[in-house]
C-alpha cells in the first residue's frame, strides 16, 4: 500500500484553523508575551536600582546592607560575576528561594545563609553566604575561603565564588553565591532535607586542599535547606556508555549522570576521565561543551595515558579531537582561558562523588558562566555521538 | 524595532499557522488543545525571538517548537481528564468531509498510534524526506523508515476493519510520494 501525498493532504485539509481564530490566538499570545517581559522588567529593574543607588560613588558592584530582598540579592551577585542569566531560570530562582538568616560562629566569623533555592527534584542547590567580621576587622575573602569552606555534606559538587565576594563598604561583610549540583544518596530521590555544613580547614598550607592531601577538618555547624520550587530539566540517554544504565539528568546550571555499582570495579575509577564529553547543542546551533574536555583545559586530568594514547581518542569526532590537541599545546592555565565565542565552552567545574547505598556514583558538571534554556536544547551528544533526548 | 519584530511574528504567522495548527492536532488529536499549542508555540516564538540560517532553519524550528509543545499538553494530568466526549463530537463536526471516504481516511490517520503519525504526516504533509523528518524528531533514519512502514501497515489493517479498504484504495495508492 503507498499512501499518497495529495490523497494525504486532501485529508487534512478541512483540519485547519481559522484566521480569527488564529489572530485571536496570536494576539493572546502577545499579551502573555508582554505580561512576562513586564514582570521580570520591572522585578530586574528594582534590584538593579538598588544595587545602583547603594553603589554610588564605590568602584565595582558594591554589598548591600542586611534587609535588601532576594531578587537584589541575586541580581547582585550574577552580575558581579558576569553570569549570563536567562530571564526564566533567574525569575525561577530569584522567585523560588527561601530565606534562612541561620548563622554559624567561628571566633571572629559569622557565617549567615541569607537565601537558597533547592531544587529537590533535580538536586540542586543556589544560595547566597554572608560572612561577617565579628570585631570589625576588614575580610580578606581569599584568606577565609581557605580556612572555612561551605559544602553540603550529602554528597554535592559545587562552585562557591570565593574569587568575586562583594564586600560593604568597610569590608568587614562579604557576600559569596555557591552552586551545588547534588550528586547523590539515593539515585531516585534527593533528601527532604540537605545540611549546608561550614567546615574549619585546620593547618596552614593552603595547597595541601589543592593538591588533594590529606588535612584536618572540623565541622562548625549546618544548617537545613528543605526543598523550594524546582527548575526544568531534559534527559540524555547515556546508556550506550560503560557502567551507564541511568540518563544524564540536564538543569539550565549543570548536569549529572550517574553509573551503576560496576563502575567501582574499575581500577581507573575515580579518574576525571570517567566524565564523558557532553557537546550541548541548542536551536539556534550555539554549542556548549563540558566535560572531559574541559577538564582538560584545567589541567586536571591527563590528556594521554600511560602509552601516550589520547584518551577515549577514538570516540571523538575530528574536530573534538583537533580540539583536544590544541589544549594539550596551551603552556599555562592562564593562556588556557579559551575564548568562548570560538568553542563555546561552557566553562564547568565537575567533580565525582556520590558513595550511596546502592553504590551508584555520581559526575556532575556546572555551567559556571550560563543559565541555558533546557526547552532550547535541540541535540545532546555524548562522546562525539547523539543520544537520545526527553 | 518593535514594528520590525511585530512584522516578523505576523510573517511567520501566515507562512505557518497551518503547518503548526494542523501538525498540532494531528499530535494531540483535539481541537482545543491543538488551539492551545498553537497560541503556544507563537508565545515561544515572541519570547525567544529565535535566529534562524535560512527558512528551512526557520520551518524546522516551528516543527520542533510544535512537536515539544504538544508533548508538554499531553504530559499535563488536568489536559488529559478534562477531554469531554462533547468536545470530540464538536470536532467531528468541525472537520467533517463531505467525502466519507476522506473523512473515513483521516480518522484512520488520527486513529494511528503517535509515534507513526507524526513521522507520516511530516512525510506525506510537509513533504520532508525521511532524513529531514529524523533530523527534525532526532530520531535515527533507519527509526524514521522504521515508524513510516509499520504506520501505512497499521493504517491500511485499519482501512480493512472498515470494510470499505477495497472502495478506498484508490486514496491509498499512488506513484507520488511513496517511501
Amino acid at each position: 500500500m503507498k499512501l499518497n501525498h495529495d490523497i494525504y493532504k486532501e485529508a487534512m485539509e478541512n483540519v485547519r484553523i481559522s484566521d480569527e481564530t488564529g489572530r485571536e490566538l496570536l494576539k493572546l499570545a502577545a499579551q502573555k508575551n508582554a505580561l512576562q517581559k513586564k514582570r521580570f522588567r520591572t522585578q530586574m529593574a528594582a534590584a538593579i536600582a538598588a544595587i545602583l543607588a547603594i553603589s554610588l560613588g564605590v568602584n565595582g558592584i558594591c554589598y548591600a546592607q542586611t534587609g535588601k530582598n532576594v531578587w537584589e540579592m541575586f541580581t547582585s551577585l550574577y552580575e558581579n560575576m558576569g553570569v549570563t542569566s536567562d530571564s526564566e531560570t533567574f525569575s525561577a530562582i530569584a522567585e523560588g528561594a527561601k530565606k534562612s538568616g541561620e548563622s554559624i560562629t567561628c571566633n571572629n566569623l559569622k557565617f549567615t545563609l541569607e537565601y537558597y533555592f533547592y531544587d529537590r527534584k533535580n538536586g540542586e542547590v543556589y544560595c547566597a553566604l554572608r560572612t561577617d567580621s565579628l570585631d570589625g576587622t576588614p575580610l580578606d575573602m581569599e584568606q577565609v575561603n581557605q580556612r572555612y569552606r561551605a559544602n553540603i555534606r550529602e554528597g554535592a559538587s559545587g562552585t562557591g565564588n570565593g574569587d568575586a565576594p562583594i564586600y560593604n563598604e568597610a569590608q568587614t561583610s562579604a557576600m559569596v553565591y555557591y552552586h551545588y549540583m547534588v550528586n547523590a544518596e539515593d539515585i531516585n530521590g534527593y533528601p527532604q532535607k540537605l545540611h549546608f555544613y561550614i567546615v574549619h580547614v585546620m593547618g596552614d598550607d593552603s595547597q595541601e586542599w589543592v593538591t588533594g592531601a590529606t588535612y584536618k577538618t572540623e565541622d562548625l555547624g549546618n544548617i537545613v535547606m528543605t526543598p523550594t520550587g524546582q527548575l526544568k530539566a531534559r534527559y540524555a540517554d547515556c546508556s550506550s556508555l560503560e557502567y551507564c544504565d541511568a540518563k544524564a539528568r540536564i538543569t539550565s546550571g549543570g548536569l549529572v549522570l550517574y553509573f551503576n555499582e560496576e563502575i567501582w570495579d574499575d581500577e581507573a575509577f575515580g579518574t576525571d576521565a570517567f566524565f564523558p564529553f557532553f557537546e550541548i547543542i541548542m536551536e539556534d546551533g550555539v554549542t556548549y561543551r563540558v566535560g572531559s574536555l574541559t577538564a582538560c583545559k584545567f589541567q586536571k586530568t591527563p590528556l594521554y595515558d600511560a602509552e601516550g594514547n589520547l584518551l577515549n581518542r577514538e570516540d571523538f569526532t575530528p574536530e573534538v579531537a583537533k580540539l583536544v590537541e590544541e589544549f594539550q599545546q596551551l603552556p599555562s592555565r592562564a593562556e588556557q582561558e579559551l575564548p568562548e565565542n570560538v568553542y563555546n565552552i561552557a566553562a564547568g567545574y565537575y567533580g565525582s562523588g556520590g558513595n550511596a547505598p546502592e553504590r551508584y556514583c555520581a559526575y556532575s558538571a556546572i555551567f559556571c558562566k550560563y543559565f541555558i534554556d533546557v526547552d532550547d536544547i535541540a541535540e545532546v551528544h555524548v562522546n562525539g555521538v547523539k543520544v537520545p533526548l526527553e | 524595532m518593535k514594528n520590525t519584530e511585530e512584522s516578523r511574528v505576523l510573517e511567520c504567522y501566515q507562512a505557518y499557522k497551518d503547518t503548526v495548527f494542523k501538525l498540532a492536532y494531528s499530535y494531540c488529536k483535539d481541537k482545543s488543545q491543538a488551539e492551545d499549542a498553537f497560541q503556544e508555540v507563537f508565545y515561544n516564538f515572541m519570547r525567544r525571538s529565535p535566529q534562524f540560517k535560512d527558512r528551512e532553519h526557520e520551518k524546522a524550528w516551528f516543527i520542533r517548537t510544535t512537536i515539544n509543545v504538544c508533548k508538554d499538553i499531553l504530559k499535563s494530568k488536568w489536559r488529559r481528564s478534562v477531554v469531554q466526549l462533547e468536545e470530540w463530537d464538536s470536532d467531528r463536526a468541525f472537520w467533517q468531509d463531505p467525502d466519507d471516504m476522506i473523512e473515513e481516511l483521516r480518522e484512520a490517520i488520527l486513529s494511528l498510534p503517535e509515534k507513526y503519525r507524526v513521522p507520516i504526516h511530516l512525510y506525506y504533509y510537509e513533504e520532508y524526506s525521511v532524513r529531514e523528518i529524523a533530523h527534525i524528531l532526532h530520531h535515527s533514519e533507519t527509526a524514521v523508515q522504521t515508524q513510516l512502514q509499520r504506520g501505512r501497515e497499521k493504517l491500511k489493517q485499519t482501512m480493512e476493519r472498515s470494510g470499505s479498504y477495497e472502495a478506498e484504495s484508490r486514496y491509498l495508492q499512488g506513484s507520488h510520494g511513496e517511501c
